[in-house]
């Protein structure tokens, strides 16, 4: 089993509910429940909430309309890009660091 | 009990932010069962979210607190800043703040007011300072211009406490001048505060100490109505336009 990261790029809010996000449009019981899923990261619900708010306010991501009391938020095209680009650079520094940690 | 702590939890953050995401954030909390680490995560948030958005009255309370410490400060340090020409008026212009009075209450209790900028332009900042807070806050609780002033009122009046409790256990001296004695001020002891009082009244530590707690009501009152002002404002732009 994958080892659960607790601190680094891999553990921000942030990236982790905007990669949640790039699927489908999830509320935040869903995005929670999915980070711990694929993540393997229990963030809390106060840390979730400042999160999605910080990426409203960078308009990465927008609640959408709902009925119910729960709104599901959606990424925008500003926060698909954003997300592709942090996750390029991430590979490329994972790349270049995995291959110089191996034995020549 | 749990929704008692939640309601709690939820009121560490800022009414802004309550507004826009507490009902979610009290949803989410509900269907999960609520842990010691659920609480001080959802705590520690609330603090640091409050740290991100201060809101009118803290944001203007501390540029408010700023001035009259500084003020507070120039005067008991510098007593003698000009010298021959230190006259209660200079005083007050210099200390930025007027602590006037002292009056008497109804009660016999002498007091001092505390009015940065001179009480019409203190009056209009608290009362912007409600104005800005309604604007900001769609929907709040109607209370809220009041409560924003009011916390803009004890930020303003946290020097002047402190300046009452350094005389109160006499780490500053007190001295009174009227407006009549224009005398100079050379060779005056430093750490001693300046209060200028036409009828050469000295209020007591304990009156300066306590002055800020009990504007606070009178705070309150002017930043209801400048809520009230943008509320009618707002009413009447919506009504303009259908």
């Amino acid at each position: 089993m994958a080892r659960k990261p607790r601190t680094g790029p891999a553990a921000d809010p942030e990236l982790l509910i905007l990669a949640s996000l790039a699927a489908e449009p999830k509320h935040g019981y869903a995005i929670m429940g999915d980070i711990e899923t694929f993540a393997g990261v229990s963030l809390g619900a106060g840390t979730l909430y400042t999160a999605i708010s910080r990426l409203v306010d960078k308009r990465l991501i927008a609640p959408q309309a709902s009925p119910g009391r729960q709104r599901p938020y959606a990424l925008t095209a500003r926060g698909e890009e954003v997300l592709a680009t942090q996750l390029q650079d991430m590979r490329r520094v994972a790349t270049i660091g995995l291959r110089r940690l191996k034995p020549a | 009990m749990t929704d008692a702590l939640i309601a709690a939890l939820l009121y560490l953050y800022p009414p802004r932010w309550r507004q826009e995401y507490g009902e979610e954030l009290q949803d989410l909390l509900r269907q999960r069962p609520l842990r010691i680490g659920g609480v001080a995560d959802v705590a520690w948030n609330g603090i640091r979210q409050r740290l991100h958005d201060p809101g009118a009255g803290v944001q203007l309370g501390l540029l408010l607190m700023a001035w009259v410490g500084i003020s507070l400060a120039m005067n008991v340090m510098t007593p003698a800043a000009m010298p021959g020409t230190y006259c209660a008026d200079n005083a007050l212009r210099d200390t930025a703040i007027r602590l006037e009075g002292p009056f008497v209450s109804v009660t016999h209790v002498p007091s001092v007011m505390l009015a940065p900028g001179g009480p019409e332009f203190y009056a209009l900042v608290l009362m912007a300072c409600g104005f800005c807070t309604r604007l900001r806050e769609t929907g709040g609780s109607p209370w809220r211009p009041g409560a924003a002033a009011t916390q803009l009122a004890a930020l303003t009046g946290l020097p002047v406490m402190l300046l009452g409790l350094l005389l109160f256990v006499g780490i500053v001296d007190l001295r009174v001048i009227a407006p009549s004695d224009g005398h100079a001020l050379a060779g005056a002891a430093r750490w001693t505060f300046t209060y200028c009082s036409p009828q050469h009244h000295a209020p007591s530590a304990l009156s300066i100490l306590t002055a800020p707690l009990l504007r606070l009501p009178l705070a309150f009152v002017y930043g209801f109505v400048g809520g009230g002002i943008a509320s009618w404002l707002r009413f009447r732009r919506q009504a303009r336009h259908g």
